[in-house]
């Protein structure tokens, strides 16, 4: 595992003006690590002196005892808690139960241990005396009970803030699979993959990061299955981040990538938690942010990006295949009509050339520069239709329509061929699933352009170079980009260029690294049942009954 | 040890040895082939065959020597610090003379075939940006992207020379055996001299994931050339005729112009040359790696990459300069190119070879006294 480059080191006084600025924000950090005083009052002073002004920043304070001689303060912020569980289950026994059992029992000796034992009924309440924790606590959506007389406090889970229910994910859509997505909040989808795996080895390991955001990031993998050096090098990457906000799951990509001048992502993303949970079944990572339904996964690699979850559960597709034509369509299929029109006419039979040439008669352009417009063309209006609300993209697209398919061509600017050829690149490159990575093909189309423009199929072919030696040069996560294709391990080809039946892939892919590459038993293809086509089969049900008993626990 | 390098696998050694010699063998050898051994070629490239192999066997044998050293940490070794590096100074020019002809070769394909009207020296840089990339990416980069080019340029070789077939007489290799040895032998010694390039390997040899495998790689590397530059000899001759085949100046080439499948696939010579531009890349890259590579252990860098960008410069000036036109390129190939190549190659590596034997006698008799 090659390990990223440390960033370059400012100069200590440089750094350390950078320090001060950034504590500047921060509440006083000798404060926060003091412990809270027995005083009440000095308590509740504390933070309100902390919040100011705040206005979602609330303070109960109020006595209870037969004698309303306790006297506790509650303070939490409006909104991040669940207001009804507060008056229920804070208020109610505190001002009501303490009524009814009348006098004996309400000591005013030991308030902490009562409350503690006999009044807060929540199922998880935190005693805490540091008041830089009480404060990330508060800020996490807890409810903090000061108690007057006691040195610690208690901080009760209300956590309760409107939140998305988990629906269908709106960027990746298919015909087959479960239509769960992850939702903003990181416990609802560890949850969800949690749900698809059972086994105490999946971990999720939690960081904070961001001085001002402290944003909850997990680190997800399933020990045994994942080599642990990538796990310790996906950590090492996150703890080395130092910024005061992550606001979604790719301000950190761009921190933790290998290489950041590429048009290609080295990590995968996801909206979706069985995809999650078959990366981490391979033995990667995930990386979960808190805030955001976007899950990235590590390492990526490039084939990675043709495949889509469904894949897997629809048999004999020859989606996977499909894909690898429309990724090279979307590359060049603009390039390659340039340059068989610019530069070798006699490769196009002689009918189509005749046929072509009348399309072009009037076109005032150079093929190159009508490929251009084209194309920049086809990109605006891709954005605007992605942008604008929905009622308005329907415009963009009919507008498109019409642009495109009809007033551009009767005007004479462009030819039908060129029309044709760019629909079908449009086409081809939604074919390819990822979004980013589609973005990215899209985007290197130009350069090829002008090459075939230049050069012709030379310049094709040159470019292509180009973008492979790019492409091999590339890691994620000391992964190599191209792995399985080069360096080729023709074994695992059966989950690249389409995909094998899942009796077939009996391995978990060689460039995770996985200490534990056993899937499943091998020869669990199903036979025709004996009695039917001879011997052969009756040995072959024996070979299953066998490999049944074996079971497949992998993980254990 | 040295600069640090990647370490490639055995296959991948495989595959960029075959295309480092393949690339411009396929394209440019038969024409000169047929000269001198008119139909009966094939018997030059069977004989090439064996001593591409023994030559290949030799060359390894050698590096296997000293398998953790590369070339210029031995001959310093075997041949003390000014010697040894002299030696190791005429292998890298040897190979920057090398990438300066296919450079050219390049250029002139291009020029005479779809581009008249482009400066050469366009072509040159143009093509020279794309190895010099290559080549700063480092070893391991380029034999993966090798790994993916070189099975698919034989595929296509495969399906024009398949598509061709209808076209072939083969009542044209007859008669038999009526071209004098010293001609067919002559024809040999040409192959042998492409065969011979791949002594760049000796600077590889520390970089292989397991140095013990390269004896395994000589006999694969020899079986694809034997077969390829057989398949495109024998097709070339029963296509055109040895006589015509002798008078192209690439003649793989021109049959790629003679393929036709129905009426919509023809003329799928410029393809042809595209692909080949993914190729004599390869070919180029490695052998600019090499020669960089001896530079820089020559000179005690810390690392070859500072060199590629000069080397660049220097590659296409004499790319340039080195020939006056195309037929000067195309005498220099069939008359000198032979003789220097097996000289510098087979016999700095011989020198090196009978060196090392002497030491290595001189260290027993110490030891034993």
């Amino acid at each position: 595992m090659r390990p990223l480059k440390k960033p370059k080191k400012a100069t200590e006084i440089r750094q350390q003006r950078i320090n001060a600025r950034l504590e500047q924000i921060q509440p006083d950090k000798d404060l926060l690590k003091q412990s809270i005083s027995t005083v009440l009052e000095h308590n509740v002073e504390l933070f309100k002196k902390m919040f100011a002004e705040t206005s979602d920043f609330v303070v109960r304070q109020f006595h209870f005892g037969s004698n309303r001689e306790i006297r506790v303060a509650l303070i939490f912020i409006d909104g991040l808690v669940d207001a009804t569980a507060i008056s229920e289950s804070i208020f109610t026994p505190f001002m009501l139960k303490t009524l009814e059992h009348g006098d004996q029992e309400i000591v005013p000796q030991n308030p902490y241990d009562l409350i503690l034992n006999w009044l807060v009924t929540f199922n998880s309440v935190k005693e805490e005396f540091e008041i830089g924790k009480l404060l990330d606590l508060l800020l996490a959506g807890f409810a903090i009970l000061f108690i007057d007389g006691a040195a610690k406090a208690l901080a009760i889970e209300v956590k309760g803030w409107a939140k998305r229910s988990v629906e269908e994910p709106k960027a990746e859509s298919f015909v087959r699979g479960p239509r769960e997505g992850f939702t903003e909040t990181l416990r609802v989808n560890t949850a969800l993959i949690r749900r698809r795996i059972r086994t105490p080895k999946l971990r999720f390991d939690a960081l904070q990061i961001g001085s001002v955001t402290k944003t909850e990031v997990c680190v997800a993998y399933i020990d045994g299955l994942v080599n642990p050096a990538t796990v310790r090098e996906v950590k090492q990457r996150l703890e080395r981040i130092e910024t005061d906000s992550i606001l979604e799951s790719g301000y950190l990509e761009d921190f933790i990538r290998d290489n950041y001048w590429t048009p290609f992502a080295l990590l995968d993303r996801t909206e979706r938690p069985d995809k999650v949970a078959g990366c981490l079944l391979e033995g990667r990572v995930a990386i979960l942010v808190d805030t955001t339904p976007f899950v990235l996964i590590v390492p990526a690699i490039f084939s990675g990006f043709l495949q889509s979850p469904e894949d897997y559960y629809e048999a004999y597709d020859y989606i996977r295949p499909l894909r690898w034509v429309a990724l090279v369509m979307t590359l060049t299929l603009p390039s390659f009509y340039v340059a068989l029109t610019t530069f070798h006419q006699e490769m196009i039979p002689a009918s189509l050339a005749l046929s072509m040439a009348v399309g072009r008669a009037g076109v005032p352009f150079p093929a190159v520069v009508e490929a251009l417009l084209m194309e920049v063309t086809f990109d605006l209006l891709r954005e605007a239709g992605t942008r604008m609300p929905r009622s308005v993209g329907q415009a963009v697209g009919v507008v498109g329509a019409l642009v495109l398919g009809q007033a551009a061509v009767a005007a004479g600017i462009v030819s039908p061929f060129m029309v044709i050829i760019v629909a079908l690149t449009a086409i081809a490159s939604f074919l390819i699933p990822n979004y980013s990575s589609s973005i990215a093909i899209r985007f290197l189309r130009y350069p090829i352009l002008l090459l075939a423009g230049s050069f012709g199929l030379v310049g094709i072919f040159w470019g292509l170079m180009f973008l492979l030696l790019h492409l091999a040069s590339l890691r994620s996560f000391g992964v190599p980009y191209l792995y399985p294709i080069a360096p080729s391990v023709p074994g695992e080809w059966k989950d690249v260029f389409y995909r094998a039946p899942w009796w077939a892939m009996d391995r978990r892919p060689l460039l995770f690294r996985s200490p534990n590459r056993i899937r499943q038993a091998p020869g669990q293809r199903p036979e025709p049942p004996a009695g039917r086509s001879g011997d052969q089969a009756e040995s072959g049900k024996q070979e299953i009954k066998k490999n049944e008993n074996k079971g497949d626990d992998s993980v254990s | 040890m040295g600069i640090e390098k990647g370490k490639i696998s055995r296959w991948q050694a495989i595959l960029l040895v075959s295309n480092s010699i393949l690339a411009s063998m396929v394209l440019i050898t038969p024409a000169l082939l047929t000269k001198e051994a008119g139909q009966d070629a094939w018997l030059s490239v069977l004989i090439a065959g064996i001593l591409g192999y023994l030559i290949g066997l030799f060359v390894v044998s050698l590096g296997l020597r000293f398998p953790e050293k590369n070339l210029v940490e031995y001959s310093i070794d075997l041949l003390g610090p000014w010697f040894g590096r002299a030696v190791c100074i005429i292998f890298a020019l040897f190979f920057l003379h090398i990438n300066a002809y296919l450079v050219r070769a390049f250029s002139v394909l291009l020029i005479t075939e779809t581009m008249p009207e482009t400066p050469l020296s366009v072509l040159n840089i143009f093509l020279v940006i794309l190895v010099a990339y290559g080549v700063y990416l480092g070893l391991e980069v380029f034999s993966r992207v090798n790994e993916i080019i070189f099975p698919l340029f034989m595929l296509a070789g495969l399906i024009i020379f398949a598509l061709a077939a209808p076209e072939m007489d083969f009542e044209q290799l007859k008669p038999y055996f009526t071209h004098s040895f010293s001609g067919i032998l002559w024809g040999s010694l040409i192959l042998a001299s492409f065969y011979a390039e791949g002594s760049f390997l000796l600077m590889l040899i520390p970089s292989l994931r397991n140095p013990k495998d390269a004896r395994k790689i000589v006999l694969p590397v020899s079986l694809i050339l034997l077969v390829v530059i057989s398949i495109d000899v024998v097709g070339l001759i029963s296509l055109f005729g040895a006589q015509e085949t002798s008078r192209m100046l690439f003649p793989t080439f021109e049959l790629a112009k003679t393929v036709h499948l129905g009426a919509f696939v023809e003329r799928i010579e410029s393809l042809v040359v595209g692909l080949w531009v993914s190729s004599v890349s390869l070919k180029i890259m490695a052998f600019y790696y090499v020669s960089v590579l001896i530079l820089a252990e020559v000179f005690k860098l810390k690392d070859y990459r500072p060199l590629v960008l000069p080397y660049a410069f220097v590659l296409v000036v004499l790319s340039v300069i080195g020939w006056e036109d195309t037929n000067h390129v195309r005498f220099y190939l069939s008359r000198y190119y032979p003789l220097v190549a097996v000289t510098v190659m087979t016999g700095t590596t011989l020198f090196l070879y009978i060196a090392s034997s002497f030491r290595r006698n001189d260290k027993k008799g110490g030891e034993t006294q």
